[in-house]
């Protein structure tokens, strides 16, 4: 077996590589801030406003996130908004990680019982101390593992942009593949995809556990 | 119930023919108390008769829907007051203790001084390590709340409400979630705290408590005060014949 094609297949996985990366940073940043705007809202006093939430958490959390993707993709040029596919997969995969991430903060934020911001209070206590002294904290300990979590499905989704065109690291693996087939007999597909799942494990694996030593340090 | 109000510079609290209602609820119909300085007054009577709404509406956690209600001669029932600022005056323990438990036992007491008069933390620690003292938990300032027992978890409570120097301590049934093995730990602190002269508002169901520290005992049923008078007199000699059911079915019980 000739091991020429393996210098320049690592190459263009590592371009695929940083393409995986700066999906998923840009689709986290857009759903950890859409998502925790969103989730927060569901403690509105104003009912409306929470029954706007809860459809968004419920219609995003509802349609498989290849369907978003495809959607934002060939939709949103429909409206005239040109978008390549990158901007497309982070829109995509921003709007049904922020629907997660809402459930999330939304869960936290309830978690907190309405008695510690009375106790707050009753010391006399601003609601703004109270909210960033009390509830913020608690919340936040109580949102930080299933955050973690979502972080890890978030990059695990990254890998269907490459449907819409988007040259990720799976995407750059396959046509690696396809090009090796017409060179020879012999498939490379075990490999190359051995080394795309070993690249997903090393970023993933340490953010399991990190949801793991989150959720044992909860002290709340 | 329309007794005289007393208006004397002693006077801490005045409540003058309080009403709420939730909705069709009427929970307080008529309510008028006052509590001197220094005094205990034990609030008794059957659940559910409004005692806790009472305290609640004292620290404007709940507002009235009549009637006023006067701190050192200072309305603060009326809209536009400061409700912050009445409540720092107001100290308020309660039945499940809510402690914060992402705070140490220290950090529970200094954080209220610490931003409502901005006091630096060396000397709110300072304060909060005395007052852990005087309710006997001075090993306990590192340990978070759920490492407490309930007895523990509620005389710090006790102490994060007194490290506001309030003029007026409520408390709320403080003692009902204990187990009764720990229910004299925290009763102790309270009389330790009616001896030093501390003004406080009990509502309980420990008739000994009633009889050996109250000033005063008030009976509430059904949102009016029933009855009221010192221990010896309402406990022993009830003039009322509701008194004399509720403390019937409390010595049976």
């Amino acid at each position: 077996m000739n091991e020429a094609w393996i210098g320049p297949v690592v190459a263009h996985l590592g371009r695929g590589l940083l393409v995986t990366l700066w999906i998923s940073l840009l689709s986290v940043v857009v759903a950890t801030v859409v998502g925790i705007a969103v989730g927060s809202l569901a403690t509105s006093p104003k009912p409306a406003l929470r029954a706007v939430v809860r459809g968004y958490v419920t219609l995003f959390r509802g349609i498989p996130s290849l369907l978003i993707l495809l959607c934002v993709f060939f939709a949103l040029p429909q409206i005239g908004l040109a978008t390549g596919p990158l901007t497309a997969s982070v829109i995509g995969l921003g709007l049904w990680g922020s629907a997660n991430i809402a459930e999330a903060a939304r869960g936290a934020l309830f978690s907190i019982s309405p008695h510690q911001g009375e106790a707050a209070r009753a010391l006399g206590m601003s609601a703004r101390a109270t909210l960033r002294d009390v509830l913020l904290p608690q919340a936040a300990r109580r949102f930080l593992p299933p955050y973690i979590g979502q972080l890890t499905v978030l990059i695990h989704a990254s890998a269907l942009t490459s449907v819409v065109g988007v040259s990720d690291i799976l995407g750059s693996a396959r046509q690696m593949i396809e090009r090796l087939a017409y060179m020879g007999p012999d498939s490379h597909a075990i490999l190359i995809y051995g080394m795309v799942l070993a690249v997903f494990f090393a970023i993933c694996y340490p953010l399991t556990l990190l949801a793991d030593y989150a959720e044992r340090r909860l002290r709340v | 119930m329309t007794a005289p109000l007393e208006r004397g510079a002693d006077t801490i609290l005045a409540l003058e023919d309080i009403h709420l209602s939730y909705g069709e609820l009427h929970v307080l119909r008529g309510v008028s108390l006052t509590v001197r300085r220094g005094e205990v007054v034990v609030l008794i009577g059957p659940s559910g008769g409004g005692k806790s709404s009472l305290l609640r509406t004292v620290n404007v956690l709940q507002p009235i829907t009549r009637g006023r209600i006067l701190l050192e001669g200072e309305e603060i029932s009326a809209g536009g007051v400061d409700e912050d600022t009445i409540r720092q005056r107001v100290g308020m323990v309660f039945q499940q203790y809510h402690l914060f438990p992402h705070l140490t036992v220290l950090k529970n007491l200094t954080l209220a001084p610490r931003r409502v008069f901005r006091e630096p933390a060396a000397e709110a620690e300072v304060r909060a390590r005395e007052l852990l003292a005087r309710v006997g938990l001075s090993e306990k300032a590192g340990h978070y709340p759920d490492q407490l027992s309930g007895g523990q978890q509620q005389r710090v409570a006790i102490a994060r409400a007194l490290m506001m120097k309030p003029s007026v301590m409520l408390f709320d049934e403080v003692t009902s979630a204990l187990d009764p093995e720990l229910v004299g730990e925290v009763l102790g602190v309270m009389k330790d705290l009616a001896k030093s002269g501390m003004t406080m508002l009990v509502v309980t169901h420990e008739m000994g408590f009633a009889r050996d520290v109250g000033d005063k005992v008030v009976l509430m049923a059904e949102g009016v005060v029933v009855e009221e008078g010192p221990p010896s007199q309402v406990l022993v000699d009830p003039k009322s014949e509701r008194t004399r059911q509720f403390l019937a079915r409390t010595q049976h019980a």
